[in-house]
């Protein structure tokens, strides 16, 4: 495995366009949006308050782990590149666990560099406020982070589920968009429309990766996100497993 | 006799209710090149895609280097270089970094196989283009170099020289030979352009419709297609006599349905011709024949198919 992940790695680094690319609309993205605040000013601007955007903001990690399995992926049926490993003798699971490790920890590199550019940019123009910081700014963000990592992992193993299982990676997007964001509202419109399944559709919220991201930050329950998180990571890696390993590669 | 490389036996790949490869037996001893002929679609693809694990075969058994368990099997195939159908890498990377890619993915020590498999394929001057700007020939030279870079015992080459320019062709050629005399590597090698496995084959498989039709040494296939006259009389059995009486002919097969093959007096058949008629033989025919590759598979298969 370590073999497949170097390998991963190396592939990665040298997607410099694609990779740095996307990276740099991300920072861009919040420079500008931090350029705008300064601008608006404001008593309430403060650091504090800038931690407190950026829990919320976490629930489009959800969307960002697109990002690093899409670079790690790279559209192998496209490309038509899975041939080249298979032929070779590499096991189907290791191919499928590398492609999956490689975009956790790609992703985990990006979700650091952007929460560290995001603070900095943040401490850099504003202040922290008359009050000071009161102590609870960085708790608040470990417990944001240990309830959306397992919420990210869960997001990403289902895109890379879908991806293998897929043709195209925007047929796949296009799911995986809908399975995040679209599930949610249909059982709540499902849940309205027939009131006998109401519990049964509220129950099915629950378990959706958004949720416990919609919760926040009146309701930080960090085992319900691993939980559901978890679930969704262990649940379609199992189902990509399974059926990527009959899969034709042609 | 020569340890077996690669056997297949009953090897079965259906897709629906469409059989794509038919019980096909095949076996491919150390060193040989193995040609397997059959025209589009005839199932030499789904072979070499099963072999090389793209496809799970239906039914069927399938023997590398010994190895028949789905374990031993891989471990197997990492001493094979597979290019089947057209080679397929990451277009926004270089030659090299592709290479190097794979090298590091299959764990080959020595960033120096890269550069070997490079030159050894006439692509070390590619420098930074990327493989999505390369031609389709240059494609064919890369998936040959990524086939060679773990030294394979076995290649597995489906149509490899599809797309190369006609200097190309040679030097492919004179690779596949040089490898096979100096490393003794094992070649399947799948091609319809006939001509061209003629220069190459010391053995040959012909499919047609998924089915293995023949197995036949390059010996024995050049022994079938060499030139000959077939007479047509209508007393075989005395016709052959008198042959071997009157001109001392030895070489030469008596058919079934009053037909004689004659390997000898080609150049002068009008002896022939004088001494059947003088003796009373009816002669209803004779013609020149030989056969070629493509003549001896189209014969196989009864013919080319119409419509």
């Amino acid at each position: 495995m370590g073999k497949y992940l170097n390998a991963e790695v190396y592939k990665a680094i040298h997607r410099k366009t694609y990779t740095l690319g996307a990276l740099a609309v991300i920072l861009g993205c919040i420079a500008a949006f931090f350029a705008m605040m300064k601008g608006l000013g404001g008593p309430g601007a403060t650091f504090g308050f800038f931690v407190s955007v950026l829990c919320m903001l976490f629930s489009a990690g959800l969307y960002f782990s697109l990002l690093g399995c899409d670079i790690v992926f790279s559209d192998q049926y496209k490309n038509n590149t899975l041939k080249n490993e298979v032929s070779f003798g590499l096991p189907r699971a290791r191919i499928y666990l590398g492609k999956l490790s490689c975009s956790i920890i790609l992703s985990v590199i990006f979700c650091l560099v952007i929460v560290v550019f995001y603070l900095a940019l943040a401490w850099f123009l504003f202040p922290v406020g008359s009050e000071g910081l009161n102590g609870q700014e960085l708790p608040t963000l470990g417990r944001a982070l240990a309830l959306a990592f397992p919420l990210w992992l869960g997001g990403l193993g289902l895109f890379q589920m879908l991806l293998f299982l897929m043709r195209g990676s925007t047929s796949a997007t296009v799911i995986y968009v809908l399975l995040v964001s679209g599930l949610g509202t249909i059982l709540r419109l499902l849940g309205m429309a027939i009131p006998r399944i109401y519990e049964a559709t509220a129950f099915l919220q629950t378990l959706l990766l958004q949720t416990p991201f919609e919760q926040m930050p009146m309701e930080m329950d960090v085992p319900h996100a691993w939980a559901v998180g978890m679930g969704w990571f262990l649940v379609s890696t199992a189902v990509g497993l399974i059926t990527f390993r009959k899969r034709e590669i042609s | 006799m020569a340890e077996s490389i690669l056997v297949t036996r009953s090897l079965t790949k259906r897709y629906g209710s469409a059989v794509a490869v038919d019980q096909a037996n095949i076996t491919v001893s150390k060193g040989d090149i193995y040609g397997l002929v059959g025209r589009n679609g005839a199932g030499k693809t789904t072979i070499i895609r099963m072999v090389s694990a793209q496809t799970l075969p239906t039914s069927g058994e399938l023997e590398l280097f010994g190895a028949t368990g789905e374990m031993e099997l891989r471990a197997a195939r990492a001493r094979t270089g597979a290019m089947v159908e057209i080679p397929s890498f990451y277009p926004y990377l270089t030659a090299r970094e592709n290479l190097e890619y794979y090298r590091r993915q299959r764990g080959i020590a020595g960033r120096h196989v890269v550069e070997e498999a490079l030159e050894q394929v006439n692509l070390a001057d590619t420098g930074k283009k990327k493989f999505k700007a390369f031609s389709l020939g240059m494609k064919q030279r890369l998936g040959l170099a990524l086939a060679l870079m773990n030294r394979p015992e076995l290649l597995l080459l489906d149509e490899p020289i599809n797309g190369l320019d006609p200097e190309g062709i040679v030097e492919f050629r004179n690779l596949l030979l040089e490898l096979n005399r100096q490393y003794q590597t094992t070649i399947l090698i799948s091609s319809h352009i006939l001509s061209e496995l003629q220069n190459l084959a010391t053995c040959y498989g012909f499919i047609d419709k998924g089915r293995m039709l023949e197995e036949v040494s390059a010996e024995k296939l050049a022994e079938k297609c060499r030139d000959c006259l077939e007479l047509r009389v209508d007393d075989a059995p005395r016709a052959a006599a008198l042959l071997e009486r009157e001109l001392s002919f030895r070489d030469f097969e008596v058919l079934p349905g009053g037909a004689i093959r004659l390997y000898e007096g080609l150049e002068a058949p009008q002896r022939i011709t004088n001494l059947l008629v003088s003796q009373g033989i009816s002669l209803y025919g004779m013609e020149h024949r030989g056969a070629n590759l493509e003549d001896y598979f189209l014969n196989l298969i009864g013919g080319v198919r119409h419509g």
